[in-house]
């Protein structure tokens, strides 16, 4: 997220006057820098959904109609991610409006994998989805942005504009209400098993 | 679970992550080696560390997502308005210095042809032949000679370009330092 990995790595200031002036091959560079953030949060918004990468356009549109305005006094990657949450969170207030159903939960599983293998690995993916979106949305947006956007603490940190220590405190308890939802719903599974 | 599993627990999502210093590492290490609430709590964590840290493979490839981003936006609302906006006093600025640089290059020329133009024209084309001769010819005092002319029009012809190129200038350099 802005931090150089190459000496010929345009950092973000450049890429967005390149983009401002009109260079498609600056802004693409942009997306894809900023893709895993903006994926990230739009799915911990919206959960997993088949909306969520056309959602993930519309924040690149916005973010691309907004650069003019964009001022360097804050992060870049800050000023996307409450792009991104916004619209988000825009689309969630339209879809309850209209009645379509939130949670759609469509787990994808490698194909190398064997029809039992992939079974297994799509229950497991799926109840996590499922527990996942049962978490507190600040829970599910630092996870989601470890993990899915496989950031930093440091780089959640920036985003978000938390503290680091309240990152690593939201993930910490992300993982241990995690647990006990999963726990419960082992408990439940087994009670529901021994009723006659 | 006694008050040290109670220490423990918390430091377990850190130790499934590698996150712990060595020391608290070996604590835990010691701790679960005997306690096994503590260690199937830390096979729990190991496993949903192992789930969480493949959801990275969900995401779509960002490359794949660029280019669709950019092939449905089409690049068209600014890449014209801004660049035009910044290109504009940079062309007038370079016109007028090489206009300027060319004045100074072919000035025995221009002076024959107002000479010429002044001799075969009335009073008002004779003044202003006179004044472009004196003004090629004295470019730093040229100002002086347009205004001996008295034309209105010429005068303030020559004071509006001159403006439009300070302030024209003046906007670059503004905007060029604050980006």
């Amino acid at each position: 997220m802005g931090e150089g990995t190459g000496v010929t790595r345009q950092n973000d200031p450049e890429l967005i006057a390149g983009a401002l002036q009109g260079s498609e091959k600056a802004f693409r560079k942009l997306v894809e820098r900023y893709h895993p953030v903006v994926y990230s949060v739009v799915r911990a918004v919206l959960g997993d959904r088949d909306d969520v990468e056309d959602v993930v356009q519309e924040v690149f549109i916005k973010v691309y109609r907004g650069l003019a305005k964009f001022r360097q006094e804050a992060k870049f990657s800050t000023w996307i991610y409450r792009i991104a949450r916004n619209e988000a969170m825009n689309t969630v207030g339209k879809k309850l409006v209209s009645g379509q159903p939130i949670e759609e939960v469509l787990v994808e599983t490698p194909a190398h994998l064997r029809p039992d293998e992939q079974f297994h690995r799509r229950a497991q993916r799926s109840e996590l989805e499922g527990h996942m979106a049962r978490l507190d949305q600040d829970y599910r947006m630092v996870l989601e942005l470890r993990y899915m956007g496989e950031k930093s603490y440091a780089q959640i940190s920036e985003t978000m504009g938390l503290p680091m220590g309240t990152v690593k405190s939201y993930i910490h308890r992300a993982k241990i209400e995690l647990k006990k939802l999963m726990t419960r719903q082992t408990t439940e599974t087994r009670a529901g098993l021994r009723k006659p | 679970m006694t008050t040290n599993c109670e220490h423990i627990a918390r430091l377990l999502p850190a130790y499934a992550e590698d996150g712990l210093d060595a020391g608290d590492k070996a604590r835990v290490d010691a701790h679960v080696s005997a306690c096994e609430v503590c260690r199937e709590s830390l096979a729990f964590f190991t496993q949903l560390e192992g789930s969480l840290a493949e959801r990275h493979t969900l995401r779509p490839a960002a490359s794949a997502s660029a280019r669709r981003v950019v092939e449905r936006m089409g690049l068209r609302p600014q890449r014209h308005a801004v660049p035009l906006l910044t290109r504009f006093p940079a062309m007038v600025s370079v016109a007028l210095v090489i206009s300027g640089v060319a004045a100074l290059l072919l000035r025995g020329w221009m002076q024959e042809l107002a000479a010429r133009v002044a001799m075969g024209s009335g009073e008002f084309m004779r003044d202003l032949g006179t004044a472009f001769s004196v003004l090629l010819e004295r470019l730093p005092a040229g100002m002086e000679a347009v205004a001996a002319v008295n034309e209105w029009i010429l005068t303030t012809v020559y004071f509006g370009v001159l403006a439009l190129t300070l302030l024209t200038g003046s906007w670059m350099v503004l905007r060029y330092a604050r980006e």
